[in-house]
């Protein structure tokens, strides 16, 4: 352990910081599908896994903090863990204090953070114990976790029913692969899973009923309220920014957040959220106080969903594991899970800690005094110039680049057919790509249990 | 209304949660796909061509140089095509009780509640002058205090 490690790790998770502050910024970016790809391109780079995992700490506590200024200010959602505190941001615009909920809810994800790091290591050692008995049950495990990630979902026992046709997709590919390329998939599956949603809204477009549907007659608006006049320190204390029960809340919901790491990271932030505001009375204090508690069960779900698996397992059985931080767990041929090879085995337990914070603070550098100061006129600047066609064409370079790495034009096939084929579950039957991912892990399971049971 | 053009009105269309214009649409995956394509087989090329650097690095590399050509194709696709959304200022304020009811409450239910909320939070309305919620707080509540009302007054004044 040098200096220079520690630098490094500040670095990378600053880095990231800056850029998915931004990331934040824009309305609508999904977790999974911004994350994922970069980290996949430092994992494979060979950065150093502390740093990596510095970084992933640095890139979630920023976008936590970014994206409440789109849902604070124009009540859209930042990114897709911000959907839950729309309904709230909304009454705070009307009540004319936007920028007070977004402070609130800074204050909230950075308390979250410096809760849940410390919160989820201890969790994890309770946990540890139970890693060599899961080991040779993997494949059940993942079924088992599909089945209820499914059944969670809107779609029910629809989506339970839909894991098994599912399987067979995913493992047709994988054989289809390992003709074509001579290995399984998991870069170009991930990706196309990740962008499913939108590809399948494209595809709506060469429909020509589907595309009606979709057509506008007038741009999408947008109302931004007008800035504080209050001033602030650059850096305030976040304890300072809120009441003592919101504090006393927001503690207590971090140690909750990262405890529930399994569950859906937007299931348990509505359900925490909905029954600290069903318990508070007053109109502004319960935007406040639920807006808070809101971005603190959405920073420490993140932090558990990462660092419990991580280090009790190595085994992505979160939806966080499994979609934002994947490639720490999995992404061949650097880190595999079959066999166990990943950042569990490189990471100490102080590791955890220490780049931790790191990650917190330098996540926060910009983002929390973005949120304090620049929210307003950032917030319009990014809206008036960076149109939604330019991020989309970005974003679609990138999907192949890297499906292009895993697999040559093979991995773009697979990539796009999962997109399209997920996409339409994801959007028109509410099988998410939660479960999606999910039934990734599951699918291998599923369809040998199922030839086995048929005799073949 | 001046018609100052004879062409067809613009068609927007949704697209992952914001509007754009088909065409442009087009157009930019295609420079998005391209760009960034074309630089990463151009990185795999160059670094796969030093002798002295190992295969799975060179295509590390490679995918660096594509990431930037992927942010050049978002810096050259937003400025040939701009943004099709409307951004306004306006503060939405609205009648109190109009604000209440979207949120589920009556005017009751809210001085009910204010006037057994916590001084932090009476303090924290002070100083945001929300004077609409501060004027409805009851008369034998420890939180009254009659200037509220008087600047209320003042305010509709």
């Amino acid at each position: 352990m040098s200096i220079l490690l520690l630098l490094e790790a500040f670095i990378a998770a600053f880095m990231g910081g800056v850029i998915y502050s931004i990331i934040g910024i824009i309305p609508g970016t999904d977790e999974t599908a911004t994350m994922a790809p970069i980290t996949l391109v430092l994992v494979i780079l060979g950065v150093d896994p502390v740093v990596l995992y510095a970084w992933m700490i640095g890139i979630m506590k920023a976008m936590q903090t970014t994206h409440t200024i789109p849902t604070a200010m124009a009540a859209l959602p930042g990114s897709t863990m911000a959907i839950p505190m729309v309904p709230y941001c909304a009454l705070g615009k009307r009540l004319g204090i936007p920028h007070i909920t977004m402070r609130k809810m800074a204050a909230g994800s950075l308390i979250g953070g410096i809760i849940a790091v410390p919160a989820s290591v201890v969790l994890a050692y309770i946990l540890a114990p139970f890693g060599n008995f899961i080991q040779p049950y993997i494949g059940l495990i993942f079924t088992v976790g599909a089945v209820f990630i499914a059944w969670m979902s809107n779609a029910k026992w629809g989506a339970v029913i839909a894991l098994i046709p599912y399987s067979f997709l995913i493992q047709g590919f994988q054989r289809l692969a390992i003709e074509a390329v001579g290995k399984t998939l998991f870069i170009s599956i991930f990706m196309g899973i990740t962008v499913g949603p939108m590809i399948s809204e494209l595809f709506n477009v060469l429909v020509p009923k589907l595309r009606d549907s979709q057509q506008r007659d007038k741009p999408n608006q947008i109302w931004l309220a007008p800035d504080s006049k209050e001033k602030l320190p650059l850096f305030p204390n976040p304890f300072k920014l809120l009441t003592k029960r919101q504090k006393k809340v927001a503690a207590g919901s971090s140690v909750i957040g990262a405890a529930a790491f399994t569950l859906s990271p937007v299931a348990t932030t509505v359900l925490i959220g909905e029954l600290i505001a069903g318990r508070t009375k007053e109109l502004y204090e319960k935007i406040t106080t639920t807006v808070s508690v809101q971005d603190v069960m959405a920073t420490a779900t993140y932090f558990g969903g990462l660092i419990i698996p991580l280090l009790a397992f190595g085994l992505p059985l979160s939806p966080v594991a499994l979609g934002p931080a994947a490639p720490l767990f999995n992404a061949p041929p650097r880190f595999t899970v079959e066999p166990l090879h990943n950042l569990h085995n490189y990471l100490q337990p102080w590791h955890y800690i220490v780049f931790g914070y790191i990650g917190v603070f330098a996540g926060s550098l910009l983002a929390y005094p973005m949120c304090i100061k620049k929210a307003r006129p950032w917030t319009e600047k990014m809206f008036r110039t960076i149109s939604h066609e330019a991020m989309i064409g970005a974003f679609l370079g990138l999907i192949f680049m890297l499906s292009y790495y895993e697999a040559g034009v093979m991995g773009i096939i697979v990539s796009l057919c999962i997109g399209l084929f997920g996409g339409i579950l994801h959007n028109f039957f509410e099988i998410h790509t939660g479960v999606q991912f999910m039934g990734y892990y599951a699918s291998g399971w599923i369809v040998t249990q199922i030839l086995t049971l048929v005799g073949m | 209304m001046v018609k100052n053009n004879e062409q067809k009105p613009i068609k927007y269309t949704e697209v992952w949660g914001d509007t754009v214009n088909l065409k442009e649409l087009v157009y930019s995956c295609m420079i998005g796909v391209i760009l960034t394509m074309g630089l990463f087989l151009l990185g795999q090329k160059i670094f796969h061509g030093m002798e002295n650097l190992e295969p799975s690095l060179a295509d590390g590399y490679a995918l660096l140089v594509g990431v930037v050509g992927c942010i050049g194709s978002g810096v050259i696709c937003a400025k040939l095509f701009k943004p099709k959304r409307q951004v306004e200022e306006r503060s939405e304020f609205e009648d109190i009780e109009e604000t209440l009811k979207a949120a589920g409450m009556t005017i009751e239910e809210e001085a009910e509640a204010l006037s057994k909320a916590h001084p932090s939070i009476i303090k924290e309305l002070e100083d945001l002058d929300l004077y609409a919620l501060l004027a409805l707080i009851p008369e034998d509540s420890p939180n009254y205090k009659p200037e509220y009302r008087k600047i209320m007054e003042g305010n509709n004044k």
